[in-house]
């Protein structure tokens, strides 16, 4: 992965794409030494930053501002899963910014568009593409719901999954972080468990995990939310033992 | 401020005193002398206690670092939000201005920052750093990624868009007031190869991806990602940063 930790220096200055941008920040998870000199060039970065001449904004600039916030609601501050590792001073700052993304906010008007759950930004910004949208606003819906819940649990084979459920919506999202990678026919399903053990197929998770996915169907009264592996292209009833099961009663 | 519930009595109990003021009588006189200095003494502390709450409640969020400001903004202190506004704008919206050079846009993305920090304060920790640095990486990001939105109305892909940003740098460098933060930088850039301070330039100030600089300076994209790495390493060194 030489080529990977050559990135770091770009990286820090924001000179990869979005999208390499987060492959290297999935890279990070994998690499002590990345982390750390990331670290690091993002606080070099950062004097750069103050190194340039300070220009005050306009007076009405701060109005507008104070306008503003006093109608825009703050986001929770995020649930972090605790790792059972010890690290260093410098590896445990490391860790904390790179298991959690900063959110992007989509612009000041349309600020409700950004949300964190488990750890995770969903970002809505104008590059996003298309196809995520609907799913990022039913998200968005889903986390400010007056009964949104939201549980974290380990994976028996691995990594750790958030959901994320209404029951005044009858919706449901899973993310899965750090799972293992399954072979190339295999992929992770979602289903919809009702209190008498009844699965419904909800959908399959992108292959690239480190998404929310909403799941298919709606969430009723007493349902679980369980997640098996099962071939690529889909089952009608889940073939192997769920990896995940989470009671939204 | 309202009056001590004995503020009152006290002063009834004066002007009784005054009233039935038999001049023989030592003993009252020396007693009404003693209560006049006590009101007297209560009215000062009142004075005293009333001005100390006014100045300490106007300034004592002034007084607070900005990861204190941050922390209480996290729970929604608006008052602390103004105060982390007044500390920080000036350095956020150079940095702004600096990459996107237009100010109407400027402006727009300050807010957005700002409007960032409100929602996501919570998010902030010490253990990852002084809230200035939290805010300064937020603030880049944020501009980059405004610089990237309009990039294909601003047609930024000509060699001579970029040979002037690396020329009009340099030209600011050297005219303008250096303030210390600068001065420093400026010492560390200049330990860095005539290459590495260009490609760290332009990425950093001039919001370039490395692929826009590869293109354009007609080197290979690997060779730009050394460079930025290994400019930024000596920076580092040279700035003395340590995670």
């Amino acid at each position: 992965m030489k080529d990977m930790m050559n990135l770091t220096g770009a990286y820090a200055v924001n000179s990869l794409s979005k999208s390499e941008a987060e492959e290297f920040e999935l890279y990070l998870k994998t690499s002590e030494a990345a982390r750390n000199e990331t670290t690091e060039l993002l606080d070099t970065a950062v004097a750069l930053g103050l190194a340039t001449v300070p220009v005050e904004p306009s007076a009405g600039l701060k109005t507008s501002i104070m306008a503003q916030i006093a109608t825009l609601e703050q986001l929770p501050a995020l649930t972090v899963v605790e790792e059972p590792t010890k690290f260093t001073p410098a590896e445990m700052k490391a860790q904390s910014r790179w298991f959690h993304k900063p959110v992007i906010m989509a612009t000041s008007m349309a600020a409700a568009a950004a949300l964190i759950v488990g750890g995770v930004a969903v970002n809505s910004t104008l590059t996003d593409l298309q196809s995520h949208q609907v799913q990022e606003s039913t998200l968005v819906a889903l986390t400010q719901a007056k009964d949104s819940h939201k549980t974290s649990t380990a994976l028996t084979t691995g990594g750790s999954a958030t959901v994320v459920w209404s029951h005044d919506l009858d919706t449901a999202a899973v993310m899965v972080q750090d799972t293992p990678a399954l072979p190339d026919d295999k992929a992770y399903a979602l289903w919809l468990i009702d209190e008498e053990g009844q699965a419904t197929a909800a959908g399959m998770l992108p292959k690239d995990s480190s998404t929310w996915s909403v799941l298919d169907g709606k969430l009723k009264a007493g349902d679980s939310v369980g997640v098996t592996v099962e071939p690529a292209t889909g089952s009608t009833q889940p073939t192997t033992e769920p990896i995940l099961a989470v009671s939204t009663a | 401020m309202r009056e001590p519930w004995n503020y009152g009595s006290l002063t009834c109990l004066i002007e009784r005193f005054s009233k039935q003021g038999r001049p023989s009588n030592t003993s009252h006189s020396v007693l009404r002398t003693n209560l006049l200095r006590v009101r007297f003494r209560i009215t000062c502390m009142m004075k005293l206690f009333e001005t100390t709450a006014k100045a300490g409640k106007e300034t004592s969020l002034e007084s607070l670092d900005t990861n204190s400001l941050l922390e209480k903004i996290a729970e929604g202190n608006k008052a602390a939000f103004s105060a982390f506004y007044s500390k920080t704008s000036g350095k956020v919206h150079g940095l702004v201005m600096k990459i996107l050079r237009d100010p109407a846009q400027s402006e727009e993305v300050t807010q957005e920052i700002f409007l960032e920090v409100w929602q996501i304060a919570a998010q902030y920790t010490p253990s990852k750093g002084s809230a200035v640095s939290w805010l300064m990486t937020i603030a880049h990001r944020r501009t980059v990624d405004r610089v990237r939105a309009s990039e294909a109305s601003r047609q930024r892909d000509t060699k001579i868009g970029i040979r002037d940003y690396v020329s009009a740098y340099d030209n600011v460098v050297d005219t303008v007031d250096m303030h210390m933060e600068h001065e420093k930088v400026q010492k560390a850039m200049n330990r860095l190869t005539e290459l590495q301070k260009q490609t760290v330039v332009l990425a950093y100030y001039g919001g370039y991806s490395y692929k826009e600089i590869a293109e354009n300076l007609s080197v290979p994209v690997g060779t730009v990602k050394t460079r930025l790495r290994d400019g930024m390493i000596r920076l580092r060194d040279e700035l003395g940063v340590v995670a």
